[in-house]
C-alpha cells in the first residue's frame, strides 16, 4: 500500500532511560517522529519538543459559536417569530436567557473540542489502528524515526548505533 | 529566614494606610451629602405629598418638613455605623474564610498549600478580634442596625405595629441573637485555637498522628462552619437589616465573596513575604493554583449572584424584589450594582482566563486588587443601602475599607511573626509542596 511509512524503532524498558534518549537524539540533532507509552511519562512532552495544545483555543472559539447560536435564536423566537407573554416579563428577557445560553456554550465547546479531538489525533470509528510495536501497550517503550526516500543507510546505522548507546534494547525498522 | 520578622518600616506602612482610611472617614463626614442635593426633584413631589396630610392632620407636617440640623446629623452618623459595621462583618467573613481554606485543603489531602499554608492560619485568627469588634457595635449601636429590635413593632396597639416581623418574632428576637452570637463566638474561637494549636505543634514535633487528627478536626469545621457559623451569621447579622426581605441565595453568596476575597488578600501576601526574602521554595506554580482559585470562585460567587438574582426577577413577588429595588432601580446604588458585577465577575475573569497571565504576577495583583475593592463594595450593598437608602457608596465606604484592611493585615502579620516555622518545613507533606508543578 501506498500509504504505509518506514520507521526505524527503538524499544526501550525503563521511562528514565527512554527520558535521557530523547534529550540526547534530540540535542545530537536527530527528528524523533513520535514516542509510544504505555502510560502517561511525566516531563515525556517537554523532551520531545512538542508545541502546547491549542485545543482550548478551539474550545473557545466552539463555546462562542454556541453562544451566538443560543442568544440568536432564543431572541428571534422570543421577540420576534413567536411572542408569548409569560408572566408580564419582557418579551427580550435577557436574565431568562441566561441559563439556556450557558448550558449551550458548555454543550458546544464541549462536542467542539471531542471531535477536533479525535480530529486532530486522526482518530475516527471504525479506524484500523496503526501499532508500531504491540508491546508498547503493555510494559515497553518505543521511539519512532521516519525513513523517508533522503535518508541513507549511513543515517539508519547512526541513529541506531546511538539508541543502542542510550540503553535501547531493541532497533528494528518497520512498515507500517 | 523561616521565621518572619514584622519589621517596623512595615508597621509603619499599615499605620499611614490606616491614617489614610481615618482620613477619608472624616473627609467623608465633613462632606457629607445626605442626597437632599440630587433628590431637589423628588422635593416638589415631597411638598406636594406634605400638603395634601396638611388639610388630614395638622400635627403631622412637623415631620414632613425640610431635614432638620439634628436630623442630618443622626444621618451622618447613621452612614458612619453602617459603613464601619459593615467593614467589621466583611472582615470577620475573611477571617471566616481563611479557616475554611485551611479545612478544605487540608481534607482534601491538600500538599501543595504546606508552604503557605501559615498566612491562612494568621488570617483566621483574626476572627477573634473582629468577633469582638462586632459585639462591640451589637451592645451600642443595635438599635441603628437592625429595624426589628425595636420593642414596640411587636406591640399591636402600637401605630408602628408590624405584622409580618410580629409572625418572625419567634427567630428575630434578642434571644435567639444573643445565643447565637454565643454559639458562633464560642465555636468558631475553638476552631481557631484548636487550629492554631495544632499547625504550631507540627512544626515542633511532626506527627502523623496529629496531622490525621487535624484531618478529623477539618471535616468538622467545614460542616460547622457551613451549617452553623455561615448560615446564621448571615441571618442573624446581615440580612435580618432589612428583616422582612429573605434570601436562599444569600448565604451561599456571602461565603463565595468571602472566599474569593480570602484568596485575594492570601496572594497579595505571598507576593509581599517573596519580596522580603521569605518562602524561597515558592514559585509561580504555587501562585499558579491560588489564582486558580480566584478565579474559579469568582465564577461560583457569579452563579450565586446571579441565581439569587434572576430568582427574584423571574418570580417577581414584592417582599423579594424590594430588596433589588433599593439596589438596582435607585439612582444612588444603581451604578455601584452593575459596578460590583463588573468588578467581581467580568474583569478577573478576563484578566485570570488565561493560564500565561495566572502566572503573571502583574495581573495577577490587578485581578486581586479589584476583586477585594468590588467584594468590599458587594459586601457595602448587601448591609448598608436599607440604613441608608439615601446615601451611596463614599469616603466613608472608602476609608472604612482601608483601616479594616490595614488593621487586618497588622493582625496577620502580627500573628505570623509568631509562628516559629513560617514555610512549615517539618509538616509531612511539605515534599509534595517543594515538587509542586503544574
Amino acid at each position: 500500500m501506498s500509504d504505509t511509512k518506514k520507521y526505524l524503532v527503538g524499544i526501550f524498558d525503563d521511562d528514565d532511560v527512554l527520558l535521557h534518549a530523547v534529550k540526547d537524539i534530540r540535542g545530537a540533532g536527530y527528528e524523533i517522529s513520535d514516542a509510544y507509552t504505555p502510560f502517561p511519562v511525566h516531563g515525556l512532552e517537554h523532551e520531545l519538543g512538542l508545541e502546547p495544545t491549542r485545543l482550548h483555543t478551539a474550545g473557545f472559539f466552539f463555546g462562542a459559536t454556541g453562544l451566538t447560536v443560543a442568544l440568536s435564536m432564543i431572541t428571534f423566537i422570543n421577540k420576534f417569530n413567536y411572542p408569548t407573554n409569560v408572566g408580564g416579563k419582557p418579551f427580550f428577557g435577557l436574565l431568562a436567557y441566561i441559563p439556556i445560553v450557558f448550558e449551550h456554550t458548555v454543550l458546544f465547546s464541549a462536542i467542539g473540542m471531542t471531535v477536533s479531538f479525535y480530529y486532530l489525533c486522526k482518530l475516527w470509528p471504525g479506524k484500523k489502528p496503526k501499532i508500531i510495536d504491540e508491546r508498547t501497550t503493555d510494559h515497553l517503550f518505543a521511539l519512532t524515526f521516519e525513513l523517508d526516500n533522503s535518508k541513507t543507510s549511513a543515517y539508519v546505522s547512526e541513529v541506531s548505533d546511538l539508541l543502542k548507546k542510550e540503553g535501547a534494547i531493541e532497533v528494528y525498522q518497520k512498515e507500517v | 529566614m523561616n521565621t518572619y520578622v514584622f519589621d517596623s518600616g512595615t508597621q509603619k506602612k499599615l499605620f499611614i494606610t490606616f491614617g489614610i482610611g481615618l482620613l477619608l472617614l472624616f473627609l467623608g463626614v465633613f462632606f457629607f451629602n445626605d442626597g437632599s442635593a440630587s433628590a431637589e426633584m423628588h422635593g416638589a413631589a415631597h411638598e406636594a405629598v406634605s400638603k395634601v396630610q396638611e388639610h388630614a392632620s395638622a400635627n403631622t407636617t412637623e415631620a414632613h418638613a425640610a431635614p432638620t440640623h439634628e436630623e442630618k446629623h443622626a444621618t451622618v452618623g447613621l452612614a458612619v455605623i453602617a459603613n464601619i459595621y459593615n467593614a467589621f462583618y466583611f472582615g470577620f467573613y475573611i477571617a471566616l474564610a481563611a479557616m475554611f481554606f485551611l479545612a478544605a485543603t487540608t481534607i482534601a489531602w491538600g500538599g501543595w498549600q504546606i508552604q503557605i499554608q501559615k498566612i491562612p492560619l494568621a488570617m483566621a485568627m483574626n476572627i477573634i478580634l473582629f468577633l469582638g469588634l462586632l459585639l462591640v457595635m451589637f451592645i451600642f449601636f443595635r438599635h441603628d442596625i437592625f429595624e426589628w429590635t425595636h420593642e414596640y413593632l411587636y406591640d399591636p396597639k402600637d401605630p408602628r405595629f408590624d405584622k409580618i416581623l410580629a409572625d418572625k418574632h419567634d427567630f428575630l428576637n434578642m434571644g435567639t441573637f444573643w445565643t447565637f452570637f454565643v454559639i458562633i463566638a464560642g465555636i468558631s474561637i475553638t476552631l481557631v485555637a484548636y487550629w492554631w494549636s495544632t499547625l504550631t505543634t507540627l512544626d515542633e514535633q511532626p506527627s502523623m498522628k496529629l496531622f490525621s487528627k487535624s484531618r478529623a478536626i477539618a471535616a468538622i469545621t467545614i460542616v460547622i462552619t457551613a451549617f452553623v457559623i455561615n448560615t446564621f451569621a448571615t441571618w442573624l447579622w446581615s440580612m435580618s437589616i432589612q428583616p422582612h426581605w429573605y434570601s436562599t441565595m444569600y448565604t451561599w453568596n456571602t461565603m463565595a465573596g468571602a472566599v474569593v476575597t480570602m484568596l485575594s488578600l492570601l496572594i497579595l501576601l505571598i507576593f509581599f513575604l517573596k519580596s522580603k526574602g521569605y518562602l524561597p521554595n515558592v514559585n509561580e506554580n504555587h501562585e499558579h493554583d491560588v489564582a486558580k482559585l480566584m478565579f474559579a470562585i469568582s465564577v461560583f460567587w457569579t452563579y450565586t449572584w446571579f441565581a439569587q438574582y434572576m430568582l427574584i426577577w423571574y418570580a417577581n413577588i414584592p417582599e423579594e424584589t424590594q430588596f433589588f429595588r433599593v439596589r438596582r432601580t435607585m439612582d444612588n446604588y444603581g451604578f455601584l450594582f452593575h459596578f460590583t458585577f463588573f468588578c467581581n465577575f467580568i474583569l478577573p475573569f478576563f484578566i485570570l482566563m488565561k493560564r500565561g497571565s495566572k502566572r503573571n504576577k502583574t495581573a495577577v495583583i490587578v485581578a486581586a486588587t479589584i476583586i477585594i475593592f468590588g467584594q468590599f463594595s458587594w459586601f457595602f450593598l448587601m448591609n448598608c443601602p436599607a440604613l441608608l437608602p439615601k446615601g451611596g457608596f463614599g469616603l466613608i465606604s472608602i476609608g472604612s475599607l482601608l483601616m479594616i484592611i490595614s488593621v487586618f493585615i497588622f493582625v496577620t502579620l502580627k500573628m505570623l511573626s509568631r509562628v516559629k516555622d513560617l514555610a512549615s518545613t517539618t509538616h509531612p507533606y511539605v515534599k509534595e509542596s517543594y515538587q509542586f508543578k503544574i
